[in-house]
């Protein structure tokens, strides 16, 4: 039984591997098109290029939390445990994925808007997003039976994609932001605003893609791989225990 | 033009360290269950070898 279990994991499907190595080749190159590629912004200096990973990172994470409404509303009508995982997996990926957005956009701030951080509506929705996604993991792990900790996971991981669709919206309805927009005309606030260049396009373009595909599918598998071993180990502790294993 | 390479390189190192943090919880994870199947199975053993010695007890 034990073999069984160590090949849950340690036997990496060939295509995880080859996943893993396009994703990790891909990474790279999107880093050299943003880092030597494309061009330095005239004003804003070397420090415009985390433009690239800021809003790629951020497309990742909703790609993940998209999952997580994904695995949430299948485990509601199916209640597979499979689905379940994936909706973990989800949280777990898009809230590395957002961090690395809040980080480099205040890393970016700093120069530019002379301050880390301010409490400007898409920050601020973008920082009740993160803790919304770290409460589901907290709250999720302090519920002890299995079936009612999914169901909440479920319903949790539905409902906190609102926050996401605030985080898109909210510079478009409170004119008060000084967050410019990419997609679409700016707020009058906003400080700096987009004109880019075929070349900054195509550079988004390749990361974005990067970001919110490969990276956080192959992050997810290795999750999801993650655990079903856990849980699997879990199962024979259990057996052991009952002095029912065999 | 804004002299900001430091910000570019001070945003790249968090972001690597964010990733490296979170493939490194995979990582540990992954072994703590390791450790935990080893102990299991170990536990196994014992459970068999306490059976076996049973039965050849009653045998005698």
């Amino acid at each position: 039984m034990s073999t069984k279990v160590k090949n849950l994991v340690t036997a990496q499907p060939r295509l995880l591997s080859l996943l893993t190595a396009i994703t990790i080749g891909a990474v790279g190159i999107g880093l050299y098109l943003a880092l030597a590629y494309a061009g330095t912004d005239r004003i804003q200096g070397e420090v415009q290029r985390i433009f690239y990973l800021h809003m790629a990172s951020f497309f990742g994470a909703c790609v993940a939390y998209t999952v997580t409404v994904v695995g949430g509303v299948q485990y509601l009508r199916t209640r597979e445990a499979r689905w379940d995982t994936l909706s973990l997996a989800g949280v777990e990926v898009g809230l590395a994925l957002a961090l690395v957005n809040i980080v480099t956009g205040s890393v970016w701030a700093r120069p530019i808007w002379e301050t880390w951080w301010n409490w400007d509506p898409r920050l601020t929705a973008a920082a009740i997003s993160v803790l919304t996604y770290a409460a589901y993991l907290m709250l999720r792990n302090a519920i002890d039976n299995i079936d009612t900790r999914r169901r909440f996971a479920a319903v949790y991981g539905i409902v906190a994609i609102v926050t996401v669709i605030l985080t898109f919206i909210i510079p478009r309805i409170v004119p008060e932001t000084i967050h410019p927009i990419v997609i679409g005309p700016s707020p009058a606030n906003a400080e700096g605003d987009f004109e880019m260049s075929a070349r900054s396009g195509m550079v988004l373009g390749v990361n974005i893609l990067i970001w919110m595909t490969l990276v956080p599918v192959t992050l997810m598998w290795y999750r999801v791989r993650l655990q079903n071993f856990a849980e699997r180990v879990n199962e024979l502790r259990l057996a052991v225990l009952s002095g029912q294993s065999s | 033009m804004l002299q900001t390479a430091e910000y570019l390189l001070l945003g790249l190192g968090l972001s690597a360290v964010i990733m490296a943090l979170f493939i490194g919880s995979y990582l540990i994870r992954y072994r703590n269950l390791q450790q935990d199947l080893t102990m299991i199975e170990r536990l196994q053993e014992d459970e068999h070898e306490t059976t076996d010695f049973e039965k050849a007890k009653r045998a005698e």
